[in-house]
């Protein structure tokens, strides 16, 4: 199966690997007028299981952390996946489209 | 219909011949609706896409900035079309590589009729093509069907497994008619897209 290969994707892998659920205590990225993030929106229809796959796969999230954002979608109805500049965010959110996942881009409060 | 198990050559289903076709047909239809969609994005304002179908499959990238919005579109509705028709048509490709169904569906009468399950097999390096087919395919229906919330998926489900004799997605679903049929395609693609996904995942996490 094709796994896309996280630091090629994502040059600034490092800075989204956390375990830490709570991003906002990312502060540089919060003081940065280029803060944008990547929000993943429920949806009746996409399975529990692939939205997992694709956090797993895409954003190379370990299974704990793809589970716990899959579940904060399902639950809260929606989630944060990714913070970065606008256009890394942009292409987060057609990888989400690409995927068939409901996702769109916010500037975050500066 | 047999689940998706892992299998030395990817992954691997049974389906018969008459599921193949009723297949094939919806991920055809949802391959033709997005294609209708194809070089309209240049001309993008906002609100388009119209259907809700197409909308769904294409989404919104900013729920507050329709600037945003319009300029994602712009950008990478073509390539977004283009992907997920190609892959599309792979899936189809895929259920009709069977001997009766490409018969069948070449109009090539008459096909014999057959209950009996063949191996469909999935490689490695076309599951996550297929797992992303399945799901715009299930988006479709889901529109089709009024599915809107987590409820209307649960009773469609529930119908379904109630109506259903069996496995086979051709048996009738308790609601009869188009409406029974495209519910019970959409659970049934919802089950066999499961157990894909289920393997992949299997195998990821082993790595």
């Amino acid at each position: 199966m094709p796994i896309l290969d996280p630091p090629l994707l994502r040059p600034a892998t490092e800075e989204a690997v956390q375990e830490d659920l709570s991003l906002a205590e990312d502060t540089s990225l919060r003081a940065s007028s280029d803060a944008w993030s990547t929000v993943v929106w429920n949806d009746p229809v996409n399975l529990m299981s692939y939205v997992s796959y694709v956090f797993e796969s895409y954003f190379g999230y370990p299974p704990s952390r793809a589970e716990a954002l899959m579940l904060q979608v399902h639950h809260d109805g929606r989630a944060v996946v990714s913070r970065g500049g606008r256009e890394r965010m942009e292409v987060d959110v057609q990888a989400m489209h690409d995927h068939g996942l409901w996702a769109t881009l916010q500037r975050e409060a500066g | 219909m047999r689940a998706f198990r892992v299998a030395p050559e990817g992954y691997v289903a049974g389906l018969d011949s008459t599921e193949r076709l009723v297949l094939a047909h919806v991920v055809g239809d949802t391959a033709e609706l997005l294609q209708s969609s194809a070089g309209a994005a240049a001309g993008a304002v906002a609100g388009w896409p119209d259907d809700p179908a197409l909308r769904r499959l294409l989404p919104d990238a900013s729920r507050d900035e329709p600037e945003v919005s319009e300029e994602f579109r712009r950008l990478t509705q073509e390539d977004l079309v283009g992907a997920k028709v190609t892959r599309l048509v792979a899936f189809a490709d895929l259920l009709l590589d069977d001997p009766v169904a490409r018969a069948a569906a070449g109009g090539v009468a008459p096909a014999p009729a057959t209950d009996v399950p063949t191996d469909l097999t999935v490689d490695r390096a076309a599951a996550r093509d297929i797992a992303a087919a399945m799901t715009d395919v299930r988006l479709v229906l889901a529109e089709r069907l009024d599915v809107r919330s987590d409820e209307d998926s649960e009773r469609l489900y529930a119908a379904v497994e109630r109506g259903a004799a069996g496995d086979d997605v051709d048996d009738a679903a308790e609601e009869g008619g188009p409406r029974g049929f495209l519910g019970a395609v959409f659970v049934t693609l919802g089950w066999l897209q499961e157990s894909l996904v289920t393997a992949m995942l299997g195998e990821l996490r082993a790595r």
